[in-house]
């Protein structure tokens, strides 16, 4: 592990154009299906008030929704800082969500659990999909030119 | 039924969300419904019901989806020869069969009715995110049909439609109706649909908005859901549409994306939008100036690409696109400061640039939102304007019939004057208004020589008369002059032969000539026809036009789509087979033009086309206008190849082998039920 620390996502939100295509493919790669609401990340999209703004895990240092966890349901490696989300050990109670200070974590409209972001196992296809480079996987936030 | 319910039961406001999904989590497991299973919903207005409809399978492997499935379900539900403002013509909404599946920029939704302005096909194409939106409230296709008493809006969401009135936002600009129907709502994530003041007042060339630039722009959609009283549709769904193969489909959806975003367009569309295209045309000639007087505005560099830097602030892009070619930019000045645009096409610049005679971006920016929020088509109101002001010129109209206006070319406030007129209907607004056709009738003398348009319907401000492969695009374009439906732009290049027979000689083996010099008559049919089926292939499946071979020869074409149905639907359609179904749905687009009039003499260009050479430009384009017997002689090759008799028509065998016998001049007498 370098200096920097472990990769997470970061947000360059003034280079989002707005096109969803990372919550298709985040439900694509984890449910076989589109639907954003399944999604583990989410663009808030306004053309009328310009806003482009994506909403997603940044497997923060001190993560508030695995501690706010009851059950211990909710777990990651702190070494890559994949989330896992023991399913059995969940009973849905909604204090992770709660918690999360980025109301980046939802629950899933079908189960009822929350959609914590594994990072896709360690290559995020949010990040791989941004053409735009408005989401980017790396250790350290890069600058805001391109 | 009961299941449908379930799936779609609304959950109580009070508790928290998370906590009612854990509760009813067993009812909500969704049953995986396919993605070529096409959902319609047919919506009468008069009743206020809505029933649900599954479509036969075969229809999906026969027409796709979107605009070919449209023209499908047109011939079902339109009566023939029906009042395109009355009751019974239907407003026809689909998504594309690949809309909302992450495929390259699938966000496309098409919209069908007969024209009020051509009565002939109406079609019109949108991007934005309504198609998606759509699918995931659980349909493919929507049918409107009859006319709302008051006026309406419809709430799609999550299986079901619901009606409210629409009074209060009736009047409104469509900036206005959509921060009233958000505010009511208070759901960002829906998409709105609506129409302006011009689709109200039934301005025969009004649009339908999806947003604060996508429009469904020609051929009058917005005065078909204006006559229906219907001022707006959102649409919100939290439903699945299911990847057939989603691991293969991720990874080859990866490589399209990598491969349209690598051709040199792509990246200068990214920076500048369409408007890149102007500097290129406009040098050489190809332009559209003062109506159709020159082929080129001189002076006009406020009007190049690079003069949208100090407004924009940064692009925006349709659902799943990389390519987002739209600006966002704001005016600081002026009635529209409180209001972000995006935009400009390459129309507007000629609409409210070249065509009109004005050299100001700032006129282009100011006219681009007006017609957005007055819902007006760009292209149609520009050439219509341009019109009336040659018409002023040579005398033919004068102040006593433009309220007063000073109709001289390059006058800016006069142009967004008479766009406000025509959405209005005041003065010689309510005459042009009408359409090119019935205002030239209204006005009379001799204004009908100098339209430039087809079967009704204006052109882009394109000049084709030193292009004979773009002017038969324009002449035989299934809803009149227009660019989209089979324009081999890529003809302009020049490219090395074998090159363009790698693009034109697929996927059905071709073997006719092919010339890669664009003053040329040789070959260019091959090419239209060609364009036409791609072009209708990703109309259907609902893929914007820059993700194929449009402005790039290296772009997808049949081949990548058939791996992308396969991959996303699970529907194997090999290239030839998806060829076949274009040209399928394009005879079919003829046949319901057939069986409303349409004629050889309608394939024709005004007679300006032929008689007078363009007077600016490169030498390769100056002193051009085209040849009417080698003309003629390209429209019956064309033909020729789509299987058609000399009239145009199909011919028996042809109807037989796309399995289309019975289609013409006896669809649906009557409509469907």
């Amino acid at each position: 592990m370098s200096a920097a620390g472990p990769k997470r996502l970061h947000v360059i939100a003034d280079r989002c154009t707005g096109c969803r295509l990372c919550e298709a493919v985040c439900a694509v790669r984890h449910l076989g299906v589109t639907n954003p609401e399944k999604a583990r990340l989410q663009v808030q999209v306004s053309e009328d008030d310009n806003t482009f703004t994506p909403v997603v895990c940044r497997q923060c240092k001190k993560p508030r929704c695995i501690e706010a966890c009851p059950g211990q349901a909710l777990s990651r490696d702190e070494n890559t800082r994949i989330m896992h989300l023991e399913e059995s050990a969940c009973d849905g109670c909604g204090k992770c969500i709660e918690a999360c200070p980025f109301r980046a974590l939802r629950p899933d409209p079908g189960t009822g659990l929350p959609l914590a972001c594994d990072l896709c196992g360690g290559d995020p296809c949010c990040a791989e999909f941004c053409d735009a480079g408005a989401i980017v996987f790396a250790a350290a936030r890069p600058g805001k030119s391109r | 039924m009961t299941a449908a319910y379930f799936r779609y039961a609304s959950v109580p406001d009070f508790l928290p969300s998370h906590v009612v999904y854990r509760l009813f989590a067993g009812l909500f497991k969704m049953s995986q419904v396919s993605v070529t299973s096409q959902r319609l919903a047919v919506i009468d207005l008069e009743r206020r019901t809505f029933r649900v409809e599954q479509l036969d399978p075969q229809l999906t492997s026969r027409f796709l989806g979107g605009r070919g499935l449209a023209a499908r379900l047109l011939m079902q539900y339109a009566p023939r020869g029906c009042d395109p403002l009355g009751p019974e013509n239907p407003l026809i909404i689909s998504a594309g069969l690949l809309t909302g599946t992450m495929a390259s920029a699938s966000a496309r939704v098409n919209f069908a009715a007969r024209s009020p302005l051509t009565g002939l096909l109406g079609s019109s194409n949108m991007g934005g995110g309504f198609g998606p939106e759509l699918r995931w409230a659980g349909f493919e296709h929507l049918v409107i049909r009859g006319r709302a008493s008051e006026p309406l809006w419809l709430y799609v969401r999550d299986g079901k439609v619901e009606f409210f009135p629409a009074a209060r936002l009736w009047g409104q600009g469509v900036y206005q109706t959509r921060r009233s129907l958000y505010a009511e709502i208070a759901d960002p994530r829906a998409q709105v649909l609506c129409i302006g003041p011009a689709g109200e007042n039934q301005v025969r060339f009004a649009c339908i908005m999806g947003g604060i630039k996508s429009a469904a722009g020609r051929t009058g959609m917005g005065a078909v859901m204006g006559s229906k009283n219907l001022k707006a549709i959102v649409c919100r769904g939290r439903g699945d549409l299911p990847i057939a193969r989603p691991e293969k489909a991720l990874e080859y959806n990866r490589r399209v994306i990598g491969q349209v975003v690598s051709s040199k367009v792509s990246r200068v569309m990214q920076r500048w939008g369409t408007a890149f295209i102007f500097d290129v045309t406009n040098t050489t000639g190809l332009v559209r100036t003062r109506n159709f007087q020159y082929n080129q505005l001189p002076r006009s560099e406020d009007l190049e690409c690079e003069a949208m830097e100090p407004y924009s602030q940064s692009m925006a892009a349709c659902f799943g696109c990389q390519v987002h070619c739209r600006h966002r930019y704001r005016l600081a000045s002026g009635p529209y400061r409180d209001f972000w645009g995006q935009g400009p096409e390459y129309s507007s610049l000629g609409a409210f640039g070249t065509e009109v005679g004005c050299r100001s971006m700032r006129t282009v920016l100011e006219c681009n939102h007006l017609v957005n929020d007055l819902g007006l088509d760009t292209i149609e109101t520009g050439s219509m304007i341009a019109w009336a002001m040659e018409l002023y010129e040579k005398g033919i109209l004068t102040r006593a019939d433009t309220g007063g206006l000073e109709l001289g070319w390059g006058n800016d406030r006069a142009v967004a004057e008479m766009i406000r007129q025509i959405a209005y209907r005041r003065h010689l607004g309510d005459i042009l208004a009408r359409g090119p056709l019935p205002a030239a009738e209204a006005i009379g003398k001799d204004s009908r020589r100098y339209l430039i348009q087809v079967k009704g319907m204006s052109s882009l401000h394109s000049d084709e008369r030193p292009t004979p492969s773009l002017a038969l695009n324009i002449a035989v374009a299934s809803r009149g002059a227009d660019h989209l439906r089979g324009r081999p732009a890529i003809d302009l290049y020049n490219l090395p032969l074998d090159l363009l027979e790698k693009v034109y000689r697929r996927p059905d083996g071709y073997d006719g000539p092919l010339v890669n010099d664009w003053t040329s008559y040789r070959g260019k049919a091959r090419m239209v026809m060609w364009q036409e089926i791609l072009y209708m292939l990703v109309d259907s499946l609902g893929i914007c036009k820059f993700h194929t071979v449009f402005f790039s020869p290296n772009h997808p074409a049949f081949e990548e789509f058939s791996q992308l149905v396969e991959y996303n639907t699970g529907l194997e359609l090999s290239a030839r087979q998806l060829w076949t179904a274009g040209w399928r749905c394009c005879v079919l687009e003829r046949i319901y033009n057939l069986d409303h009039g349409l004629a050889r003499d309608d394939d024709w260009l005004p007679d300006r086309f032929f008689d007078e050479p363009t007077p600016l430009g490169l030498p390769v384009a100056r002193g051009k206008c085209l040849d009417r017997e080698k003309f003629a002689a390209m429209v019956s090759e064309y033909y020729r190849l789509y299987g058609l008799d000399r009239d145009g028509r199909p011919s028996p065998e042809l109807l037989n082998r796309l399995g289309l016998s019975g289609q013409l001049a006896g669809h649906a007498a009557g409509g469907g039920q």
